[in-house]
């Protein structure tokens, strides 16, 4: 005899009032109840009967030929009983189920010598690689030392240029400074070349005066530079004349004017060709000079 | 098992073979009851031709599955479209339209329904049909109440209790009772 709660769930149940965890509860006892079962399988069918409760209605005659059409357009069922030849079928599937696993292991046996050959192939290119590697390492090295000799190099000429550019700079410092000296030298002395007369006073009055002739035979140019000189009297000024071995009398150079200070300097050129003069002199003359000496020889000097 | 009962096996067995005749048979055998169920809950004649080709769609489908040690094919039918409009009154978040409110459920009176129901039935082609609904009509009115809500209502036992204003332990005692009485007498017949 069933308790009555347990027919109250399974009424529920029929009726599809019981969920979860209860309703599982209730399965699981009637798959062990047969008793349970039976009463539940009474139930549904009772149930199923309340349907009759609802208003009796017909559904639309095209409901009909709706519902047919649809099913019509569905995959045709197949049955569930076994038909007569599905052990044939069951014996050709397993047929070609061996076929295949034949083909599948030829198929297998084929992969894996095309594996193992791969293999010793894809061991040959590694080794290959290897050696590929190495080559281009040893080549890295050398390229590395050839790279470390240009460096050197490339610092050594870098040193050079430094050392040359500073010794450019150098003779440039020279250059400019021997171009001074020279210049100085030639400022110093600019009649290197020519000949030196140092004149002396010829009588008491002039002691203290001085004076010195540059003469450049080549150029046939002189000059003179007098200090101390007292100035001329009025009415006369002082005349430089060169004495030259091939003229009888002296040669003119001009007329000297003194300044204030007693001081004179000035070019000079001949009246006449030079080419052998031995000595220097300055005369007193009348004013404005004279083309042949007259007056007295106050200064003389020779080379 | 009844005359019908075993018609109705038959057919199933040959729908179950993909015999669309079969199948044919056994829409103009059920179709009036299941889409009289469906318009009762889903309370929309649109829905409730939906819901039927959807029900004999998966008849068409599943009658393979079918069991006769478990149920009739018009039990197995009736529950497979009820519980079909239960995922579709779910589905769409509804309740069921013919269920009164409760303030208007008093109001109801189920013997002048019935009544009513009974008119038709006898107007009606199916005698079967007419037959169970007098038994039906035969039950405790609180019992068929009970019933009746359970079965078309779509409620949780709780809102049963809730609408009949009973405690719970009553009402499962009223449907327990209830279908009892109701296996009794379609035992019987």
């Amino acid at each position: 005899m069933i308790p009555e709660e347990k027919q109250n769930q399974a009424a529920f149940y029929a009726l599809g009032l019981l969920e979860g965890e209860e309703a599982r509860a209730l399965e699981g006892e009637m798959e062990r109840d047969e008793e349970l079962r039976t009463l539940m399988r009474e139930f549904s069918n009772s149930a199923a009967q309340l349907a009759f409760l609802a208003p009796a209605e017909s559904p639309p005659a095209l409901l009909r030929h709706r519902v047919l059409s649809a099913v019509a357009e569905q995959e045709p069922i197949k049955s569930r009983q076994s038909p007569n030849w599905l052990p044939w079928a069951l014996a050709a599937a397993l047929a070609l189920t061996c076929a295949g696993l034949v083909w599948r292991e030829a198929g297998l046996r084929s992969a894996r010598d095309r594996a193992v050959n791969g293999r010793a192939q894809l061991e040959a290119e590694h080794g290959e690689l290897i050696a590929q590697r190495a080559r281009l390492e040893q080549e890295q090295g050398g390229s590395e030392q050839e790279r470390a000799r240009l460096q050197g190099e490339r610092d050594r000429l870098a040193s050079d240029r430094d050392r040359l550019e500073k010794e450019r700079e150098s003779l440039l410092a020279d250059r400019t400074r021997l171009e001074e000296e020279l210049a100085a030298l030639r400022t110093a002395n600019p009649f290197s070349e020519a000949d030196l007369y140092v004149l002396k006073s010829a009588s008491l009055g002039t002691i203290r005066a001085k004076a010195i002739v540059a003469w450049e035979p080549s150029r046939q140019s002189g000059f003179i530079r007098i200090s101390n000189m007292p100035a001329a009297n009025r009415g006369r000024d002082y005349q430089l004349w060169a004495v030259d071995a091939n003229h009888k009398d002296p040669v003119s150079a001009g007329v000297l004017h003194v300044n204030t200070g007693g001081a004179a300097q000035m070019r000079f050129k001949l009246v006449d060709e030079a080419r052998q003069v031995k000595a220097f002199a300055i005369s007193v003359e009348r004013e404005g000079g004279v083309e042949k000496k007259q007056g007295p020889i106050v200064m003389l000097g020779s080379g | 098992m009844s005359e019908q009962q075993e018609i109705d096996r038959q057919n199933i067995r040959r729908v179950a073979g993909g015999d669309q005749e079969a199948f044919a048979e056994l829409y103009d055998r059920l179709s009036s009851p299941l889409y009289s169920l469906a318009h009762r809950m889903l309370g929309d004649a649109g829905e409730a031709q939906d819901a039927l080709q959807d029900v004999f769609l998966q008849i068409w489908s599943r009658a393979a599955k079918y069991d006769s040690k478990q149920s009739s094919v018009f039990s197995w039918a009736i529950l497979l479209t009820r519980s079909r409009i239960i995922d579709r009154l779910r589905a769409r978040g509804r309740r069921l339209r013919v269920i009164l409110p409760p303030s208007d459920r008093d109001e109801v009176d189920f013997s002048i329904a019935s009544e009513a129901e009974g008119v038709a039935d006898t107007a009606g082609r199916n005698e079967e049909a007419a037959h169970v609904r007098s038994i039906l009509h035969e039950l405790p009115g609180e019992q068929r109440e009970a019933i009746e809500l359970a079965f078309f209502g779509d409620l949780t036992h709780h809102e049963i209790s809730e609408r009949l204003g009973q405690p719970l332990g009553t009402v499962k005692a009223r449907i327990r009772r209830g279908l009892l009485r109701l296996r009794d007498r379609l035992q019987r017949e």
